[in-house]
């Protein structure tokens, strides 16, 4: 562990029933990086998205965040130290207008609580403005800024891609992970989103993000993680790993059963 | 003409009912079917304390929102770990439970026969003796409670509810609680579902388990169905319908042993063509 390490996954073991999802799984994310994690689907990338966020409980291990344990934290006191997330899935509140989708990301204030909202309507309705400012700066920064009324299912697939950008960008987390933010990208979209990520490393935010697309982590990929069966088999500079004949084996070949 | 003002304060407590219904299984997605139990709590506490003289009636209801909020988390623990349809049987149960209660706990609710005479509400120095008074009361009472949903509603925290009703685990994603905002909806569920009891008991001046069963729940819910979820006019208009019909029917030369089940059936078809054709309801949001 060097001085700028930023998130620090240490020994982590899960399993569900009798698979082993995370296999004494260690890495390192460095501070104002990008860390790309990589590997084979089912290597287990989503699910050490979730056990650092705190929406699975590891079985054993430690995960380190600024120096400090985190593992008994809560996901909520894990936003509120500065680790938000987004989901392969999406997730969006899709009955909501575009701000609104950002709004529920802002950190809350003295008004924003079910008792401001009953007694004390004017500092409700001033948080609510508060908030609502807040969505529309984060909207403008990843270029949704004229699609802040919209609903979101007005949205194209990569408007909604950069909008969970914006959701996470709105917690005012300094770490990011973003699961798969390029899949299912046209072309053109995928260029905003690369842009939008380079953005936010120029910003100061550390990334830890699960990419397939070689391409898209050779130009934004700080460091790779290579994931294969829960355990994290190799970290380094991506010309490194990418380079690697035998990561290629796994991730192309290494699950694949043989012709019958 | 106290025909109408009655009509009048019925629809005014079943619309707060309603709306009390509206944020637990509308918004945040709490789909409980014991309301009737906290409605028939807060009627039994407001009347067991005036009519015994423990206290007036605004600090008896006080009491009653007191516990009827606590008693509605406590049956809304369980929508934490259990979802959706599971909810529904577990709360199915709290209802029966509630019920036989009612029904046993004599010393309290006077059982199966019910308690009456409850004392006319005295508010400071006004007493509601007359209909009408009743019914300003009544009216100003779901004043109250409208004022309170829409501020809710159009606050932080009322976005909050729907984003939990939506995907908990993009709120959790948030860093917003999930678990305390539906305990905190419970509560204020809860409380309205108090005022409501502690209307229906002064209103009637009579109590009893029947008025407080799983189909006083159900009607409720009905009327929320046929108003429209998740909007304040919906819950207001549907109690208004609702309570309507049995006078229409009155018109109708009708049997007096077959009104009820009539009722029923017309409550239970309608519910059926709603879903099946206009599931947001006459004013709701579409779902």
């Amino acid at each position: 562990m060097t001085d700028d390490t930023h998130l620090e996954v240490r020994d982590v073991d899960l399993n569900f029933g009798g698979l082993k999802a995370l296999d004494d799984c260690s890495f390192t994310a460095r501070k104002g990086l990008v860390t790309c994690l990589a590997g084979p689907n089912g290597a287990g990338k989503t699910t050490i998205f979730n056990v650092i966020t705190g929406f699975l409980k590891p079985g054993s291990g430690t995960i380190c965040f600024r120096g400090e344990a985190i593992d008994a934290l809560s996901p909520k006191e894990r936003v509120a130290r500065g680790i938000a997330r987004t989901f392969q899935d999406l997730r969006l509140f899709t009955e909501m207008s575009v701000s609104d989708n950002v709004v529920i990301y802002v950190p809350d204030d003295s008004g924003s609580g079910p008792l401001a909202a009953l007694v004390r309507p004017f500092a409700a309705a001033r948080s609510l403005r508060a908030k609502r400012e807040k969505a529309v700066a984060v909207l403008e920064r990843v270029g949704l800024g004229h699609k802040v009324d919209a609903p979101v299912t007005s949205l194209s697939y990569g408007q909604q891609k950069l909008l969970c950008i914006a959701r996470v960008l709105a917690t005012g987390a300094e770490m990011l992970l973003l699961d798969e933010p390029t899949s299912g990208l046209s072309q053109s979209a995928l260029h905003e989103m690369v842009a939008a990520v380079e953005r936010l490393k120029a910003d100061g935010h550390t990334l830890l993000i699960v990419e397939h697309n070689t391409r898209v982590v050779t130009r934004i990929a700080d460091e790779i993680v290579f994931l294969h069966r829960g355990h994290a088999i190799r970290q380094g500079a991506p010309e490194v790993i990418l380079s690697d004949p035998e990561l290629e084996r796994i991730y192309f070949g290494g699950v694949v059963e043989p012709a019958a | 003409m106290s025909f109408f003002l009655s009509y009048l304060i019925l629809s005014a407590i079943f619309a707060i009912l309603a709306l009390s219904t509206n944020l637990l299984v509308g918004l945040v997605g709490i789909f409980s079917v014991s309301q009737a139990a906290i409605f028939g709590v807060g009627a039994y506490i407001v009347a067991g304390l005036t009519m015994h003289s423990v206290m007036p009636f605004l600090p008896a209801l006080v009491v009653a929102m007191a516990v009827c909020a606590v008693l509605n988390v406590l049956l809304a623990l369980p929508s934490l770990r259990v979802a959706g349809d599971y909810f529904v049987v577990t709360s199915f149960g709290s209802q029966l439970v509630a019920t036989a209660l009612f029904i046993n706990l004599v010393f309290l609710t006077g059982g199966a026969s019910g308690l009456s005479g409850i004392p006319a509400p005295e508010i400071l120095c006004w007493k509601a003796v007359l209909p009408w008074q009743i019914a300003i009361l009544s009216i100003a009472a779901l004043a109250f409670v409208s004022l309170m949903f829409w501020l809710m509603m159009r606050s932080p925290f009322g976005k909050l509810i729907n984003a939990v009703r939506l995907d908990e685990n993009a709120v959790r994603a948030a860093g917003k609680g999930v678990r305390s905002t539906k305990l905190v909806v419970a509560a204020i569920s809860g409380t309205f579902a108090a005022i409501a009891g502690g209307l229906y008991g002064v209103h009637l001046s009579y109590i009893d388990p029947v008025s407080f069963d799983i189909h006083v729940s159900i009607l409720i819910l009905a009327m929320m169905v046929f108003g429209g979820a998740r909007t304040l006019a919906g819950s207001i208009l549907g109690p208004l319908v609702l309570l309507a019909l049995p006078q229409l029917l009155n018109l109708i030369q009708l049997p007096s042993t077959s009104i009820g089940p009539v009722r029923q059936l017309i409550y239970g078809l309608l519910l059926v063509l709603f879903m099946l054709f206009r599931p947001q309801g006459l004013l709701g949001k579409k779902i």
